[in-house]
């Protein structure tokens, strides 16, 4: 059996900043900086999701609060946000179903290139190929930190 | 037209593909349940995360007084969703009969002995004298039959697994089952915690390991993995309160 070393604090600390860039393909504009920039956030629980708005908003960012993805769904399409941030594990319609949908509204809303990215508790390399899949740009595990929104952010 | 009787079923092909099929409830239950206490537990820590990410990048005194005040909600419920969890799920069953090791022991071999036969395994059995003990009937065949299941599944066709009976102390049957084919748990499996991050141990072997620690634990047993003396393997000793025969 190989033994593997347990992560240290600088290892920790290192991880906070990482975000997974997945390659997608896409029309998603680039984040350079152009702050402030509408930040959807889609997420179930209430309070992660009030957390994660104060986060951007720390940043200088609008946040645009759903909680599930027919809310998403609306928001992306009167508020065009620049980035969503998407929870993998929402009720009914999952994260994964989102983005798919998501992708096809941006094909039929002209200008609009939404960077999609995923938030998830898993950090195996499974997730990672099904973030791909279904078309999100990016994936950053939980809990996210402001390093790791700096990078999405550009900021 | 003629219709043929079914063939008469093989026994212990049935008998492998029962214990197959409960391996594999075993492992989804506890996937599924990982998973559902992962996030239940994973939410609150992630906003504590956050709100202490919020405090770094705003010190003004208003703002660190509330996110502490979110925090402690947060801990709260955090504590609230482990107790629930803890008191429903580790509801103990209600004590069973008492029955002898003997035939605790045979019961539990008769069911995988076909299976190990099947796959070219011979079972050695030794419970001479301790026959007339009496121990609880329900949790410690699960645990027997668990740890066989586990044996049948890891050993090669040609060699044997061994099995024990015997008396320990005046108030304890120990069982000793000696698994040459699986390897030794990792170190941190007392603790019920999974192999350090990218370690490779198999995880039905831990997930069967696990429960019979649980369960032995439970009824006031033990449960001890240790390197087997002799050969390749480890040995698996599990202790369980009994009584003499009345």
């Amino acid at each position: 059996m190989r033994e593997a070393k347990s992560p240290g604090r600088k290892d920790l600390a290192r991880d906070r900043t990482r975000v997974y860039s997945l390659g997608v393909t896409n029309q998603a504009k680039p984040l350079g900086g152009k702050p402030p920039r509408c930040v959807l956030i889609v997420e179930d629980d209430d309070d992660s999701r009030e957390m994660l708005g104060e986060l951007v908003s720390a940043f200088g960012h609008r946040a645009v609060p759903a909680s599930n993805a027919a809310e998403a769904i609306a928001r992306t399409r009167d508020q065009r946000p620049d980035l969503a941030l998407i929870d993998i594990g929402l009720p009914e319609v999952d994260g994964c179903e989102l983005a798919r949908l998501l992708r096809l509204v941006m094909v039929e809303t002209p200008g609009l290139h939404t960077r999609l990215v995923a938030l998830t508790g898993y950090s195996d390399g499974a997730m990672r190929e099904s973030a791909g899949a279904a078309g999100f740009d990016a994936y950053v595990v939980k809990p996210i930190m402001p390093e790791a929104l700096e990078a999405l952010l550009g900021a | 037209m003629t219709v043929q009787a079914p063939e008469k079923p093989d026994l212990a092909a049935l008998l492998s593909r029962l214990d197959e099929l409960r391996v594999a409830e075993r492992r989804a239950v506890s996937a599924r349940m990982v998973s559902v206490a992962g996030h239940l537990i994973g939410t609150p820590l992630n906003v504590i995360a956050g709100r202490a990410a919020l405090m770094r990048t705003n010190s003004a005194p208003e703002a660190i007084e509330e996110n502490v005040r979110r925090i402690e909600e947060q801990v709260e419920r955090l504590a609230q969703r482990i107790r629930r969890l803890i008191d429903y799920f580790g509801l103990a069953e209600p004590p069973t009969e008492l029955r002898s090791v003997g035939d605790v022991l045979e019961e539990c071999l008769s069911l995988y002995r076909p299976v190990a036969e099947l796959r070219g395994i011979s079972l050695q059995v030794d419970t001479d004298g301790v026959e007339p003990l009496r121990i609880e009937g329900s949790v410690a065949p699960l645990v027997l039959t668990t740890l066989l299941s586990l044996a049948v599944r890891t050993t090669a066709p040609g060699q044997s697994i061994s099995i024990s009976a015997s008396e320990d102390g005046p108030k304890a049957a120990l069982f000793e089952l000696g698994l040459p084919g699986l390897q030794a748990p990792p170190t941190n499996f007392e603790r019920f915690e999974p192999p350090e991050h990218g370690a490779r141990y198999d995880v039905g072997a831990l997930e069967a390991l696990w429960v019979c620690l649980g369960l032995a634990r439970r009824m006031g047993g033990a449960l001890e993995i240790v390197k087997a003396k002799s050969g390749a393997g480890v040995t698996v000793r599990f202790r369980v309160v009994a009584a003499s025969p009345a």
